[in-house]
Formats: C-alpha cells, sequence, structure tokens
C-alpha cells in the first residue's frame, strides 16, 4: 500500500455518523471511516463481507488513551488480547443479507470515550480486517 | 520577535532547595567501569513534587498583569496560561491584537569563519513553516509557547521559549562556529497533534485520545516554541504552568544570544514576565544558573525579573475591570471554550500528581506499581487507570511471536533504566547533585507503546519526547525502513496570506524516498535503511544535522561540510530548500501534513489532524493500526533499539535531562535488563551499530551509537559505565 500525504489530506474522513456505511475489510488491512456515537450509548458496526464465507469473526478494541487491547468474545464480555493471531477469541456477528453486523457494546466500556475498533473474519483463504476510530460525540 | 539575547547574571542566592534529596536505598557505581551489577540500581525513594495548582483567581491575576504591561508598552497581545501538563486555562485576546501569525523566514544569519563565511540564509519561504502567514492563527502560537514554557521546566529547571531557542539551532551557541547544534536539536516538532501519547481537550471528529478530562500531557498545536515569549508558572515555588504571549504577531526564535533584545524585539517576553511576577521559579534553578557543555543557558533578556518592565504588576487592575473593556476570552478549537465570555471560564490548573493531571505516583494505582521503583510516576486516564503500563510485545520480529517482548522484560528495561536515572547526577537540574530526572518509553518493532513511566518530577516534554526516541531508534534500525519511507509521496499544501490579498502560500514536501536516496549516497551503497545499521538517536541525529560532522563548517575536498542526508542544507543554492528549526528536513517533511491539517482544524477549514503521525502506514495493522512513528520522529539522542540474539525487537527512549545523561540511561537500562532476565536480549551486536560506520560522503568521520557523562552517578567514581556496552 502507498502512503503519503496527497492521500491523506484527500482522505482525512472522521465521518461523524452512526456506524453502518457497509465497508469492505481486506487481508492487508483497511482503514474504515471514524464513527461517533451518542455519549454512553451503543456502538454497531457493519461491514460488507463482499461474497466472502465468514467462518469465524473477531472484534478488538483499543482504548486511545491507553496500550490495552481487548477482544469482545460472543457473549460479550471483553478479554485483553495480547497481540497474538492465534489467541484471538472469536466474536460474534448477525448477518444481514451480505453484511455482517457487529453488535460492539450497549455501552462503552467503564471510562473508554475513544478508542480503535478492529473488525476481522476468518476465511477458508485467510484473515481480512479493517479498523477505525469511535468516539463520543462531543458535547 | 526577537533575536538577540545576552547573559543574565543577575541571579542571586545559593541557598539549596533540596527539592531532591535522596532517602537511601542502594547505589549504582560498583562496578568500577566495568560490568554493571544487575541489582544494584537505585531503588530508594526520592521526593515528591508538592500538590499544588493554579485557581482561576491566580490566572485572573497573571492575565491581568500581562495585559496591563502590553498596554504599557503600546501592544495589544494574544495571552494563553496552561497548567503543567497543558490544560489550557484561559486564551485572553487584546483588543487590537494582532490575528495572524507569521512564521519566521528568510533571515540572515552571520558566519564568521570557514566556508561559509558571510551572511547567510536561515530558512526561506517555502521550506517547512518558514515564511507561512496563517490567518486568526496568533491565539495558537500563544499557547504553543505557553505549553513549552511549562513542559521544558521542573522544579529543578525553570527554562523558557528563549531557552529553547538556544538549545534547538544549528551551533551550540547559536552561531558559535565549530560547536556541536543544539542539544535538543528538533525538540520543536514534539507534542505534536497527531500524537497517539498526548492527549485532546475534545473528541474532535473522532480523533480524540482522552475525551472530556484534564490528563494531560495535552498535544502543542504547533510542537514546542522557539520564540521568546513563553515562560513558566511557579507557586509558592512549586511547578504549576506555563503562559505564552504573541504581541507582534511574529512566531520566530532567537538567532543570536550574545546580545540583548530592544524592548520592541522582546516585547512577547516583557509582557509573560509581568505575567508571571509573584509567580516566579526559585532563583536558584532558573536558566542562568544551569550549563550545558560550558554554556551558560538563558532565561529572558532582562538582568533580573522586572528591571525593563513598564508597568507594576504589583498594581494591575482587577480581571474583571479589564475583562470586555480591554479584551475578550476566546475559543480555541481543540484546545479552550469560552462558553461564557465570563470570568467563569478562566479555569483552576490541575496539581501534577493528582490523577486529574494524568501523572500519579505508581505506588497509588489501585492495582499497585508494576514497578520495583518506589519512585516510579505513571500515567493514567481519567479514571485513574494506568495508560502505558508494562505490556507484551504485539509483533513477530523474525516470523516469530517467541522473539518478542514480554511483559516482564519490558518493566526490567523500565525498572532498570529508572534506577540508572536516579543514581545518576542530573545536568539541567539545581541544586548540584540532584538526581536525574526523566521519562522512560519502551515500543515494539510495530511502534506500539509497551511502557511509559517516570521519575516524579521528570519535565513533561520528555513524556512524549522519550516515545519518539524509541521509536525513532526501532524505526531507522529496521529492515523495512527506507522501503516504508519511500512509499510516502511528497505533496505541496496551500495556505491563503491574509496580508497578501489571500494571494496562496506553498508549502512544498517533498517525496521522502529523496531522504532515502541522499541516505545511501552519503553513507555509500544501498545497506542503508534495510536492518543492517543499527541507529541509536545519536547516530540518526548525526545524519539529521545541517553540517556533517555536526556543527562543523569546514572545508572537505574544496568543499563545505555537506549536511546530512536527513537534513535540509544549510546554504542551498535554492533557498527554498534551506534547514531552519522550522524545516529541519525528514523530521518535519514526516508530520508537516499534520501540523497543517491542524492548524485548518483550529480555524474552522477542517477536520483534525488523525490519530498517529507521518504519512508512514501501519506495519500490522492487526497487532497495531498506527504508523511506526505514531507521534513523529525525534533527532537528538537518548534512545537505541532492543534486540535480541541479534534480531530487532524494538526500542528503548529516554527524555529529561542532558542527552548524555538521556543516552546512559537508554543503553545503561537496556544492558541491565539484558543481564537480568537473559533470553539473549540486549544491544545490538556491535558490528552492526551506526559507530562502525564511516560515511562515503563523511570526510572520514564515523557516526556515534551512545556517548555518556564523565563520572555520572552520585556517590561513586565510576568514570565511564558504557566502555562495557
Amino acid at each position: 500500500m502507498r502512503h503519503g500525504w496527497a492521500a491523506i489530506f484527500c482522505a482525512t474522513i472522521l465521518a461523524v455518523a452512526p456506524a453502518g456505511a457497509a465497508e469492505r475489510l481486506t487481508t492487508e488491512g483497511a482503514a474504515l471511516p471514524a464513527v461517533a456515537f451518542d455519549k454512553g450509548g451503543a456502538l454497531e458496526a457493519r461491514i460488507d463481507a463482499g461474497g466472502d464465507e465468514a467462518l469465524e469473526v473477531y472484534a478488538m478494541i483499543r482504548p486511545a488513551s491507553s496500550n490495552a487491547v481487548w477482544m469482545r468474545d460472543r457473549d460479550g464480555f471483553w478479554t485483553e488480547w495480547d497481540g497474538d493471531r492465534a489467541s484471538l477469541i472469536p466474536s460474534a456477528a448477525r448477518k444481514e443479507g451480505d453484511d455482517l453486523v457487529f453488535k460492539l457494546f450497549e455501552a462503552p466500556p467503564k471510562g473508554v470515550s475513544a478508542m480503535t475498533v478492529t473488525l476481522a473474519y476468518r476465511t477458508a483463504a485467510g484473515l481480512k480486517y479493517g479498523w477505525f476510530e469511535a468516539a463520543e460525540r462531543s458535547e | 520577535m526577537t533575536f538577540r539575547t545576552a547573559l543574565r547574571f543577575g541571579v542571586t542566592g545559593l541557598a539549596a532547595l533540596g527539592l531532591l534529596a535522596a532517602c537511601g536505598g542502594a547505589e549504582t557505581g560498583s562496578d568500577d567501569g566495568a560490568t554493571p551489577q544487575p541489582g544494584t540500581r537505585f531503588t530508594g525513594l526520592i521526593d515528591f513534587p508538592p500538590l499544588v495548582s493554579l485557581t482561576s483567581a491566580d490566572v485572573q491575576q497573571i492575565i491581568a498583569q500581562a495585559v496591563q504591561e502590553a498596554n504599557a508598552q503600546g501592544m495589544p497581545a494574544a495571552i494563553a496560561v496552561v497548567d503543567r501538563v497543558g490544560n489550557v486555562l484561559a486564551v485572553f485576546q487584546m483588543n487590537g491584537a494582532p490575528a495572524q501569525l507569521s512564521a519566521i523566514a528568510e533571515v540572515p544569519r552571520t558566519i564568521d569563519q570557514g566556508p561559509l563565511q558571510g551572511d547567510v540564509l536561515v530558512g526561506a519561504a517555502g521550506s517547512g513553516l518558514d515564511g507561512l502567514v496563517i490567518p486568526g492563527a496568533a491565539p495558537v502560537g500563544a499557547i504553543a509557547k505557553a505549553v513549552t514554557g511549562a513542559y521544558l521546566s521542573s522544579n529543578g529547571n525553570a527554562f523558557t521559549t528563549r531557552t529553547a531557542s538556544q538549545i534547538v539551532q544549528e551551533n551550540f551557541n547559536p552561531e558559535q562556529s565549530f560547536a556541536a547544534g543544539g542539544p535538543l536539536f528538533g525538540v520543536q516538532f514534539s507534542q505534536l497533534p497527531c500524537s497517539d501519547l498526548s492527549t485532546r481537550f475534545a473528541s474532535d471528529n473522532g480523533a480524540g485520545t482522552v475525551v472530556g478530562s484534564t490528563v494531560g500531557p495535552r498535544r502543542s498545536p504547533l510542537g514546542l516554541a522557539a520564540d521568546p515569549g513563553g515562560l513558566p508558572i511557579y507557586k509558592n515555588g512549586v511547578h504549576v504552568g506555563g503562559i505564552g504571549v504573541i504581541a507582534d504577531g511574529i512566531y520566530g526564535l532567537d538567532l543570536r544570544v550574545t546580545d540583548i533584545d530592544t524592548d520592541a524585539q522582546m516585547v512577547d517576553e516583557l509582557i509573560a514576565l509581568a505575567g508571571t511576577v509573584g509567580f516566579e521559579p526559585p532563583a536558584n534553578i532558573m536558566a542562568p544558573r544551569i550549563t550545558v557543555e560550558g554554556n551558560t543557558l538563558r532565561y529572558t533578556d532582562t538582568v533580573d525579573d522586572t528591571d525593563r518592565l513598564r508597568s507594576n504588576p504589583a498594581v494591575a487592575p482587577s480581571f474583571a475591570s479589564i475583562l470586555g473593556s480591554q479584551g475578550t476570552l476566546i475559543a480555541v478549537n481543540g484546545y479552550y471554550n469560552a462558553p461564557t465570555g465570563t470570568a467563569a471560564d478562566v479555569l483552576p490548573g490541575t496539581a501534577y500528581g493528582d490523577p486529574a493531571s494524568g501523572y500519579v505516583p505508581a505506588s497509588t494505582l489501585a492495582g499497585g506499581s508494576p514497578f520495583e521503583s518506589e519512585s516510579a510516576y505513571v500515567l493514567v486516564d481519567g479514571n485513574g487507570n494506568p495508560r502505558f503500563s508494562p505490556r507484551a510485545a504485539t509483533d513477530t520480529p523474525g516470523g516469530n511471536a517467541a522473539n518478542r517482548l514480554t511483559r516482564r522484560e519490558v518493566t526490567q528495561l523500565i525498572d532498570e533504566a529508572l534506577g540508572v536515572a536516579l543514581a545518576g547526577r542530573a545536568q539541567i537540574r539545581q541544586p548540584l547533585n540532584s538526581r536525574i530526572q526523566v521519562t522512560v518509553s519502551i515500543v515494539d518493532t510495530n511502534g506500539a507503546i509497551l511502557g511509559v513511566a517516570r521519575t516524579p518530577d521528570g519535565p513533561i516534554f520528555g513524556t512524549d519526547v522519550s516515545l519518539q526516541k524509541a521509536r525513532t531508534a526501532m524505526f531507522f534500525s529496521s529492515a523495512t525502513a527506507g522501503v516504508e519511507l519511500g512509499g510516502v509521496a511528497g505533496a505541496t499544501v496551500q495556505v491563503p496570506n491574509p496580508l497578501a490579498g489571500n494571494a496562496l502560500q506553498n508549502v512544498t514536501i517533498p517525496p521522502l524516498q529523496s531522504y532515502v536516496t541522499a541516505a545511501r549516497q552519503f553513507i555509500g551503497g544501498n545497506n542503508v535503511l534495510n536492518g543492517a545499521i543499527a541507529f541509536s538517536d545519536r547516530g540518526n541525529g548525526n545524519l539529521s544535522r545541517p553540517f556533517f560532522p555536526d556543527g562543523v563548517q569546514e572545508e572537505q575536498s574544496g568543499a563545505p561540510s555537506p549536511n546530512g542526508p536527513f537534513s535540509r542544507p544549510f546554504n542551498s543554492p535554492d533557498p527554498t530548500q534551506n534547514w531552519s528549526p522550522f524545516s529541519t528536513g525528514l523530521q518535519f517533511d514526516l508530520i508537516g501534513g499534520n501540523i497543517l491539517t491542524h492548524v485548518f482544524f483550529i480555524l474552522g477549514l477542517g477536520n483534525d489532524t488523525a490519530v498517529g503521525c507521518s504519512g508512514l502506514g501501519p506495519r500490522d495493522a492487526l497487532a497495531f493500526p498506527r504508523p511506526p512513528l505514531a507521534n513523529g520522529a525525534q533527532i537528538f539522542a537518548g534512545s537505541v533499539p532492543i534486540y535480541r540474539n541479534g534480531l530487532l525487537i524494538g526500542g528503548i527512549g529516554v527524555s529529561g535531562d542532558g542527552i548524555d545523561q538521556d543516552d546512559m540511561i537508554s543503553s545503561l537500562g537496556l544492558r541491565r535488563a539484558g543481564l537480568v532476565v537473559g533470553n539473549g536480549l540486549g544491544h545490538a551486536p556491535e558490528a552492526m551499530r551506526s559507530d562502525t560506520v564511516i560515511p562515503a560522503q563523511g570526510g572520514g568521520n564515523r557516526l556515534r551509537y551512545v556517548s555518556c557523562p564523565f563520572r555520572p552517578f552520585i556517590n561513586s567514581d565510576v568514570q565511564n559505565p558504557c566502555r562495557v556496552l
């Protein structure tokens, strides 16, 4: 992937809108548009699987204020992730057509108002993933 | 604006305050210069700074005193006050104050000997920030100056933006030919608005790091300032904040330290100085009481604190009487709100060391301290939770996760580094024989932050800078550095100039491949920036100076000394290519777009810059979705890459004291941690280190790796502990 200032100036994205625009994940990782959520509110994210068959899905958050990384299990509990792909715990997503909808939280984890969210799924061919910034709306 | 300074001899009093007296603990230094003995580091407890903070009334008084002096000088000003961790407490814009901000450009520097003898242009419009005229940005400059006054100082040293100017130029002292560059060369591009460590005032379109709290360290809109007029604030002798002033519309620097500015040249500084009357630092810790490399540092251009003031701060009007009549509190996007326009908008500061400040003793954490050092301080979020507790690495060095740094190793690295620091004698702190106070950061090869901790009273700037240093050593030592830099395209950004009919000003950022090519030509061969050479930040810094060797302007084979390949040249035939503190070269070009984007955001012209600096892409976005230089690069000494059995696995960075001290702490910290934990953890093999490199175009001079101070430890006569590295 080629990075540069021209690209950054044109794509300083940071859309302040609920998660919902269906983006696709990639094997090298896709930078997705940022989202904002209501203070203390829920956050869902929708991605377009593009015909992929997701064998397992994963959801991680990195609180913007720290170096912690948490992964969400199928029951909605958050566990620290050590960064090793082999130790990823599957999460859950509902299928709507070709979209996968990740329910990340009803309310953000205590004390976390801005974070990086990483979504991933595993196919027979390998892992695809993407990430976006999420933050409570400014008051 | 100012271009001159004089020695400041007026400080009196030798009373030692003893804020930092040691209280016991084992000492480093029993190694007789041979192999350091793990476990003999200093582990005692030193004094913690008292919990003192500015009240809203204090801030109002400081502003009122500054406004009175601005009126006496006939120069309405923008005035900003921050607390020690960078929270903006007020921004006061006087009626008639300049709105725009002009960065310095095209300043002639006189060289009195050598091949560059004569007038040489420092910087030029179109190069970095040089020559930019930014509409409405005067308060932005005032904030950057206030942050600088706060961040460079501590309870052991009081530095100003004039001090900063002295230590960031191509020679130290500036204009002293054949003297190496300033010891903090490049520090102006730290605390950047895109930093992933520095906190943000608001969520800023979803990019915030810590939202809705007062925890620091806050970012600075333009990085650190070198324009006189930014001073620290003390309350009852305790460091609590900073004040910054822009009255002349110029965001410049002091190019000449051997003479005294006129009142007109130093009006920003006089106004700020009036603001701090009654809030001065203890006399024995002010810059002129501190020497570095034989040079006395500067605080202001006054002989004593008040001799050139035209007003009497003791009889300043009340804030209530000037609010509205003399000026207004103004909001600055991303930094300060003034919702009511009344005195209620003037905020109290946090007390450094209280959880609200974002810094606490590690021993007060709910889960207990992860460190052996009882003196360790850590960063916390708005709920008092640790932000950067030691954690395992996110990478797979050599394709094997077993090579990565473990949590225990990260903890040991920090403990050893803090132990070396607290055993050592500080360069920049008074009284003499004070212990070194710094911040230590550890990163993996993705650039992920594995741990940050500090001594109790390290200057705040070292928090972000230690992380920059750790990342820089890691990045430039890695196998893919050249490829990654080569993938960053250049750009030209256009800014309207309100003083020239909104004609567009160009800021050109070249493709970074040009630096890779230059480095390979300079060093010789393609075996550069591909992992073959381990670059400490001292070695990288050698390549980032406008002269090679550092500071030396002489003929080499009939030509002037070359510039380092990561630096802009000092005297280019094309002056738009010239080096200046506002256009350092690769360091600025990595993050220049972030600064400009952020300034546009402040002015309401676009979205804020993302968290994570540079145009580089993440290395493994699943593990760490940010660039490997996510808070920018730093180019002065104080870091080394970390290896395991010859394989690069991370970096350790240290900042807050003299650069030789920072070098010693990072390198000995790594050495000692390796001796404790084993597992092949340690320095790069000697044959890989940058001090084995004699650049092809370097006139036979080799790069450096680590340089340690003479007899660095308190209560020890060890002369050169770094010879064991």
